[in-house]
């Protein structure tokens, strides 16, 4: 297998050596050299060998031509923080041409690092097609060559560069790769940087009604370190605007007669409302994209629109255990989207880890949001933990659960998911 | 995908094809279609899914042409030629879905359009634009290649050309190109020559190589078997059509070969030597003979020559064949005429005479009897008292004898032990079919002393009201025997005259079914090879099918919404804005060409500033000016824009002067 991977890798490094390198005139022309060649084996039948002869030539001459010339030209790059999966990113590149000839016709692509997909992803025989697909998924982009604007002798020229991400987690950029015409304009010479960077891709996410969740605050221990502000400790601190959830023993009745709006008390911080996002990352026998589509879920929920006084934990089986919070000043939403970035699927650990690091901190959350790969005892045990410990649960399997589901567990598929978090009534 | 070719290019190569392949008549109107595209101010509203049915119907013309080549390619081998045929057909078959691509609003197709897996995807691949343009040029200069007329390498060197100047990158100068594409087509030009020479003289050292090896000198070999007719004779698929002339009221047996030597069920012709003839008149006449003085009798047949090579059936004493347009013919002294280099079609009328014979008098191998059988026939010939009989004496007694107490019959059994296939026919079983009856017949009139040949052919005696010609199908296939009787061959058929009915009960219920097709084949083949056959047909019929349905594809389109259309060269002044008419945009241009293009989001004086020519007084002014015309409500009076234009014509001049001395900014 690996040989025969070794043959599609050479396959296709030597198929986009030619795109790149031929024009589109150059192309239509080489398929009508392949053609000539074909119809004009037989040179008593026909002349078609003399068009053959022809454009071998003008490829042969073409060749020639491209190789004389230097191109002095050089480009930065500036990338911004983030990337998302499936959506255009445009980014500036600052080019120098330090020749004395203006450079027209110019194209750029950005060259990626390989990463060969494993052959343990790719199943047992894969087809050519399919490890095409795996190798530019794993590699993040399926850039095009773009053209650049007419650049001016001995000046700097600020142009923007397009791509779309295919994955999540960080690209590895590798150099930049200009094309130039030769003077027939059937092939192109390739010039290559060497350009390294590196831009974190977030997860796809779709839109998710916002959080609310009907119970309230639960003791935090340590949490006036945890959070700089506001709980319901005995200490009086201040008042606020009443908030759907706010038990009516807090109103101010003096300031509601003033301002007539419910205004509520504020006490020293220790009882505050905490919510969990569980990513089930426990992936034995899920396939890649029912992943994806679990993290890009994970993603959607975590940038939903809630109080800036609510804790979100996000929970995770990684190489250990992870928490990671966000809210109140402790961390911000695109630390979390970060982070899911990242997230790998474990298909080696216990799924015992999972339930500890649920009955770890069940007591700590008011409400958990569960996305979960599958629907199996384990992850039944896992809800039931959760509900015991009175923690109000939705759960979202992405599917097909390999196991009837219980009533009110929430099922989407890869293809249904954007469908079903709109629809999601936390 | 997308790739605009030079007005007039592609108008050029179709021009180009018609001259080279003589398809001048559909090249011009064609051409002309294509030119009038940007001068027509209409264009039909095509949604997706009425671009998707003109590739349909495209690909349906496809099919059509790919199955018209594979029924001349059955009947006509090689497969070569067919492929030449359908290559030059390219660009008709491809016209309908360009010139739709010129004359509708979508102006391409999607390579979506193309498969129909594809029709409903919305992937980035489906969605790509696809010009038919360059491809359909490709295609022309192939199909240009298919005829050997002197001229294609300058004709294909002129249309790259003028296509590799246009389509020629902006930092290379035209006469570079030029030089490249000159250079190219002269080292090209000995280079084909040296090709073509090369190819002949591999083909002939391999063809001697491949000679000397593996193909004996003469590959004919005149053989038949008894046994195995049965299966080929039960097929009811008409091979032969045959009109007589006046006076002959038939039936007819047609023959293809005869045999001189007998041996443990197989016939063979021994000593058969072949004769080329010649053709006489307009080269499709063929004299087997001199003419006879009297009783010459006409028959037309037609016939279809696979691969455009095989034996005629003709009557016995046929002295001329007409209309036969074959490259060579050749005839062996037993009277198997053998044609090749013919058309998958043949139509040919044949003159013949019951006194003429052209076969070789008899030799000792037509008295000769097969060892095995020998002491059997001498026997029955003993009862039969055929000794010293006369020929007719002894044919009316064999023919009495196998008619009284023999009959025909499809089934083979098994032979007897101890005995051969034909000593059991005589012996045992004494039903057969017409293969036993002819072998019967001739090795008895041997052991009578009678010279006699094995002949097999096709006995042709059922009538078509439907096309008013006599048929003979493949179950018709017969064999007899040839006697020599009165100092020439005659036909002697032994067998039982019922063997047609036998036969024809053993016909498929779907023989009507199966005649029409082959008829509507027939038809078919007659109009394709109507030029060799050299027949005067109606096509009225094709016309008339291929004209409706043009005027059904031309009303739909007519019915179609048609919107105006605005042309590319003459662009309406919707976009026009206040100050576009500015002299100022000279001086961008300018400097856009040779400084690059101002980056999208950056200010004009910033760029101008940044470029070097902004800081001038001079330069500050003109912009002033621009953006006053541009910007102010009130505009710019008529003096100040008289100046600015001033003072831009002043600019660019010395600006042309600062180039002529190769300054750069």
């Amino acid at each position: 297998m690996s040989r025969l991977l070794r043959v599609y890798r050479r396959v296709n490094r030597i198929s986009r050596g030619v795109r790149q390198r031929l024009t589109p005139l150059g192309g239509w022309l080489a398929g009508g050299w392949i053609a000539a060649g074909a119809f004009g084996i037989n040179t008593r039948e026909g002349m078609t060998y003399q068009l053959f002869v022809l454009l071998t030539v003008l490829f042969a001459a073409a060749l020639l031509a491209g190789r004389f010339g230097q191109l002095p030209v050089t480009a930065t790059r500036l990338l911004p923080r983030f990337a998302t999966v499936g959506q255009p990113l445009r980014y500036r590149l600052h080019i120098a041409n330090r020749g004395r000839r203006a450079q027209a016709d110019l194209l750029a692509f950005d060259e990626l690092r390989d990463a060969p997909p494993a052959p343990a992803n790719l199943g047992r025989l894969p087809t050519y097609r399919q490890w095409s697909r795996w190798s530019a998924w794993a590699r993040g982009v399926n850039n095009l060559l773009q053209p650049l604007p007419i650049l001016p002798p001995n000046a700097n020229t600020d142009t923007e560069l397009n791509l779309t991400p295919l994955r999540r987690g960080w690209l590895e950029f590798a150099a930049l790769r200009f094309a130039r015409p030769e003077p027939l304009g059937l092939l192109r010479r390739p010039f290559r940087q060497p350009l390294p960077d590196r831009l974190l891709v977030l997860p796809r996410r779709y839109p998710v009604p916002p959080l609310h969740f009907h119970d309230g605050r639960r003791y935090q221990r340590g949490g006036v370190n945890l959070a700089q502000s506001v709980g319901e400790e005995d200490e009086f601190v201040g008042l606020r605007d009443y908030r759907p959830g706010d038990p009516p023993c807090r109103i101010h009745w003096r300031s509601f007669a003033k301002r007539g709006e419910p205004v509520v008390k504020e006490f020293q911080d220790e009882f505050f409302v905490r919510y969990g996002l569980l990513l089930d990352s426990f992936a034995a026998g899920v396939n890649e994209a029912r992943f994806e589509a679990a993290v890009s879920a994970a993603a959607s929920i975590a940038t939903v629109e809630r109080s800036p006084e609510v804790l979100l934990d996000l929970l995770f089986v990684g190489d250990r255990a992870y928490r990671f919070t966000a809210g109140r000043g402790l961390g911000q939403t695109e630390q979390l989207l970060e982070i899911l970035a990242c997230v790998t699927p474990r298909r080696d650990q216990p799924f015992a880890q999972w339930l500890g690091l649920a009955a770890g901190h069940a007591a700590e959350l008011s409400a958990c949001v569960c996305i979960l790969l599958d629907w199996d005892e384990q992850r039944r045990q896992l809800l039931n933990l959760l509900r015991r410990q009175g923690v109000e649960t939705v759960a979202l399997v992405i599917g097909p659960p390999s196991a009837p589901l219980e009533p009110g567990i929430r099922v989407a598929t890869v293809e249904t998911l954007a469908l079903e978090l709109a629809r999601l009534r936390l | 995908m997308t790739l605009t070719l030079p007005p007039g290019l592609l108008a050029a190569a179709l021009l180009f094809w018609g001259w080279r392949t003589g398809l001048w008549l559909p090249a011009l109107p064609m051409a002309l279609l294509l030119e009038l595209a940007p001068r027509i101010t209409w264009r039909w509203a095509l949604d997706d899914n009425a671009l998707a049915r003109v590739i349909d119907l495209s690909a349906l013309l496809w099919v059509g042409a790919l199955i018209m080549l594979f029924t001349r390619y059955l009947n006509q081998p090689p497969l070569a030629t067919h492929l030449y045929t359908l290559l030059r057909w390219i660009p008709l078959l491809l016209f309908l879905p360009l010139a739709i691509q010129r004359y509708c609003t979508a102006g391409a197709f999607r390579v979506g359009h193309l498969f129909y897996l594809l029709r409903r995807s919305k992937s980035v691949l489906a969605q790509q634009a696809l010009q038919l343009d360059a491809p359909y040029f490709v295609c022309c200069l192939l199909a240009a290649g298919v005829t050997m007329q002197p001229g294609f390498l300058l004709g294909i060197g002129l249309l790259l050309l003028w296509l590799l100047l246009a389509a020629r990158p902006r930092r290379h100068r035209w006469p570079l190109t030029l030089t490249l594409v000159v250079v190219a087509a002269l080292v090209a030009w000995p280079l084909s020559a040296g090709l073509h020479r090369f190819q002949l003289a591999l083909e002939d050292t391999f063809s001697e190589w491949f000679e000397d090896w593996f193909i004996e000198v003469d590959p004919y070999r005149a053989r038949t078997a008894l046994g195995d007719i049965g299966e080929l004779k039960l097929s009811g698929r008409i091979v032969l059509r045959l009109k007589p002339g006046p006076g002959d009221p038939g039936p007819w047996l047609l023959r293809d070969a005869a045999y001189n030597s007998y041996f443990d069920g197989v016939w063979q012709a021994k000593n058969t030597r072949f004769t080329d003839l010649k053709s006489t008149g307009d080269g499709r006449e063929w004299r087997l003979l001199m003419a006879p003085e009297r009783q010459s009798r006409q028959l037309a047949i037609s016939l279809e020559l696979r691969r455009g090579t095989g034996m005629l059936p003709v009557p016995l004493g046929a002295w001329q064949l007409d209309r036969l347009p074959v490259g060579e013919l050749q005839i062996s002294n037993l009277g198997a005429i053998k044609a090749s280099e013919g058309p998958g079609l043949l139509d040919y009328g044949v003159e013949y005479s019951p006194v003429a014979d052209r076969d070789a008098p008899p030799a000792e191998l037509d008295l000769a009897l097969p060892r095995r059988e020998q002491a059997t026939l001498q026997r029955l010939a003993a009862e039969l008292d055929l000794a010293n009989q006369p020929p007719a004496v002894a044919a009316a007694r064999v023919h009495a004898f196998l008619l009284g107490q023999f009959r025909y019959s499809l089934d083979l059994p098994a032979p007897a032990a101890r005995l051969t296939a034909l000593e059991t026919f005589l012996l045992q079983t004494r039903a057969g079919h017409c293969e036993y009856f002819a072998t019967a017949a001739a090795l008895l009139l041997r052991a009578a002393g009678i010279p006699a040949r094995y002949a097999t052919g096709f006995s042709v005696s059922e009538y078509r009201a439907l096309e008013g010609v006599y048929v003979a199908r493949r179950r018709h296939a017969h064999a007899w025997t040839l006697i020599w009787r009165d100092g020439r061959w005659q036909d002697f058929d032994a067998t039982p005259p019922d063997w047609t009915r036998v036969e024809d009960e053993q016909s498929a219920w779907w023989q009507s079914i199966d005649d029409l097709w082959v008829w509507l084949n027939h038809q078919f083949n007659r109009w394709r090879w109507q030029e060799t056959t050299g027949e005067e047909s109606d096509n009225r019929g094709w016309w008339g099918v291929s004209g409706g349905l043009a005027a059904v594809l031309f009303w739909r389109l007519l019915r179609r919404r048609r919107v105006r259309h605005r042309s590319a060269a003459k662009p309406v002044a919707a976009t026009i804005w206040p100050g576009a008419e500015s002299p100022f945009y000279q001086i961008v241009v300018a400097l856009t060409t040779r400084a690059g293009s101002r980056p999208p989001g950056e200010g004009l004086e910033h760029w101008l500033r940044r470029i070097g020519v902004g800081e001038t007084a001079e330069m500050k002014a003109m912009i002033g000016w621009h953006q006053r015309w541009r910007f102010d409500p009130a505009g710019l009076s008529a003096p100040e824009q008289h100046r600015l234009a001033e003072t831009v014509a002043g600019w660019l001049t010395v600006h042309a002067t600062q180039r002529r001395g190769k300054r750069f900014y």
